[in-house]
């Protein structure tokens, strides 16, 4: 496997993670920042995941050999 | 003299038979593993992990995980100086000159000095270690929740930007990591998160199945698929102590190598890999004849190999004082320590001083072990690596199973190792640095209350970090830590196209 697909199925296996995480969490209460309930940070560590997971698959796809 | 009553409080502990025996098996098992090709030291400690679970007190637990620890890296330099196989990435570059030194037919000499210099250099880093406790733990108490909160985070990030080849990629594993970690009941509001409504995962998933699958059985299949299998001659091992010129030369290299890596072990990252390289560098640099190393200098062993042990050493005072691993292997200590119900922090010095003294004592006696016990039984250690691969691996996975299932004396546990041996394999594959993962699992939960923290003080403003100067400091570093690297390669990047 090269380099290229390598970050690209790194980025699909944080997004499929990322992804699970956030669904899963928004069956918890959220709360507020200041008042978190059990899903704010899990949902908040989700989307950083996720959100990384599209920087690494952009990358991926921008790639030139 | 508070820190001469500290340190014979810490020997009275360590010099007990039991912890001198779990000191010295830690010690031989780590030697023992650290030779063995295949298993680096990080998948050796997660596979023993669980076996210290049952151990009857912390300190023992400890003391025998921080014996494993030097003693894979002892047995790490033995490997690179006979074989060139460096077990460890911190032993890399000893295989220039130790390597060079055994076709010379100076095989026991190298042997000896890696073994003094490690043995000087822990001396040292152990003493430091003493001398930096009382300090640090005061430094400790400036610390709110703010500030900790940034402290976890720079923690991470320093650790992930000076490893990994990818910053995205390696942050990506720590959030895996804390995310894992979540799985269980919440502290706050008593809710199963993650749970799937299996009753055993309500106290979440031990780290001992994680680090075992992901780090353990994960390495020991993915060698076994793809390794070749090599014959080795092993060479004869004529003197095994240097001469009184070496001794000579060693001298300054050493000094100079304990005293860099000391400094660089307590940074987050991997202190010993990156003092080995610096220290090998450093004295090329100033030696009078550069052009001996690479062809047997001496003093290509004793620097590096001094400056890893200082490092791994030092490693120790940021999780001792402030309970944050900037390793792998000190989140795994962290987890060990946990299961005993002893959350490292400021306090434990205070609350725990027969814990914290007698683990300093107990690095002391296992580097003086390693040199008189070690060094003379090198002829059957070297023995090991003709075990064949065919007869490793299996009792390996076996040792991985029982131990999984001895933590609880619970078949789940043996199953929820799968999962995560093939997330394990998923990131080899990926060719994905796993280590982050423990970061995260570790220091997850205690990230998740520190921030609980800071904002129900703030009422949920995010700017409180803004506020707080040392937060402010911490955060301006952590930043540095993330576009420092980017900056770097855009500007190699630009003077490449230029050319």
């Amino acid at each position: 496997m090269n380099e290229k697909k390598k970050t690209l199925f790194s980025g699909i296996l944080f997004l499929c993670i990322g992804g699970f995480f956030k669904i899963y969490s928004q069956s918890y209460q959220m709360g507020t920042a200041s008042f978190m309930g059990p899903g704010y940070y899990p949902d908040l560590l989700s989307n950083i995941l996720i959100a990384m997971s599209l920087i690494l698959i952009i990358k991926a796809l921008l790639w030139k050999s | 003299m508070e820190i001469l009553n500290n340190l014979i409080l810490g020997f009275g502990v360590a010099f007990t038979t039991t912890n001198l025996i779990y000191c010295f098996l830690g010690v031989l098992l780590g030697t023992l593993v650290g030779v063995l090709p295949g298993i680096g030291t990080l998948a050796a400690i997660s596979i023993l992990l669980p076996f210290t679970y049952g151990v009857d007190n912390a300190i023992s637990a400890i003391i025998f995980l921080s014996g494993l620890y030097y003693g894979t890296q002892y047995g790490g330099s033995t490997t690179s100086i006979l074989l060139k196989l460096p077990g460890e990435p911190s032993s890399v570059v000893t295989v220039l000159d130790g390597y060079k030194m055994t076709e010379n037919g100076r095989s026991g000499a190298a042997l000896s000095i890696a073994a003094i210099g490690s043995f000087i250099a822990g001396t040292f880093a152990t003493l430091l270690i003493a001398l930096s406790a009382e300090p640090l733990s005061k430094v400790a108490f400036l610390f709110g929740p703010t500030e900790y909160t940034m402290l976890m985070t720079l923690g991470l990030v320093a650790a992930v930007s000076l490893t990994s080849e990818s910053f995205l990629k390696g942050f990506g594993i720590v959030v895996i990591g804390i995310l894992l970690g979540i799985i269980g009941q919440d502290i706050n509001s008593g809710v199963e998160r993650f749970t799937f409504n299996i009753p055993n995962l309500y106290d979440g998933i031990s780290f001992g199945i994680v680090a075992m699958g992901v780090f353990g059985l994960a390495e020991i299949i993915y060698n076994a698929l793809h390794d070749k299998i090599q014959k080795h001659k092993i060479p004869k091992i004529k003197e095994l102590y240097p001469s009184r010129e070496e001794l000579k030369r060693s001298v300054g290299p050493i000094s100079r190598g304990s005293l860099l890596g000391s400094f660089l072990g307590i940074l987050p990252g991997t202190g010993a890999v990156l003092s080995a390289f610096l220290s090998y560098f450093v004295e090329k640099k100033i030696s009078k004849n550069p052009e001996k190393f690479g062809k047997g200098a001496i003093e290509g062993v004793a620097a590096p190999e001094s400056a890893n042990n200082a490092a791994a050493q030092t490693s120790f005072i940021p999780m001792l004082s402030f309970g944050i691993p900037t390793t792998p292997v000190m989140a795994l200590m962290i987890a060990a320590l946990m299961i005993h119900n002893i959350q490292p922090s400021p306090q434990v010095i205070g609350n725990n001083p027969e814990l914290f003294w007698g683990l300093i004592a107990s690095m002391w006696i296992g580097n003086f072990l390693l040199v008189v016990l070690n060094l003379p039984l090198v002829g059957i250690w070297i023995k090991f690596l003709t075990i064949p691969k065919k007869i490793l691996y299996p009792s390996i996975m076996i040792i991985c199973i029982y131990g999984a299932y001895s933590i609880n004396n619970d078949w789940f546990l043996v199953f929820l190792l799968i999962p995560f041996t093939i997330l394990g394999y998923i990131f080899k594959l990926l060719s994905l640095e796993p280590a982050p993962l423990a970061l995260g699992f570790v220091i997850g939960n205690q990230f998740e209350e520190y921030l609980r923290r800071t904002l129900m003080i703030s009422r949920g403003d995010w700017g409180i970090f803004l506020d707080k100067p040392i937060s402010l400091s911490l955060l301006v570093i952590c930043i540095l830590f993330i576009i420092l690297p980017i900056i770097y390669r855009l500007k190699n990047k630009i003077l490449a196209n230029r050319v």
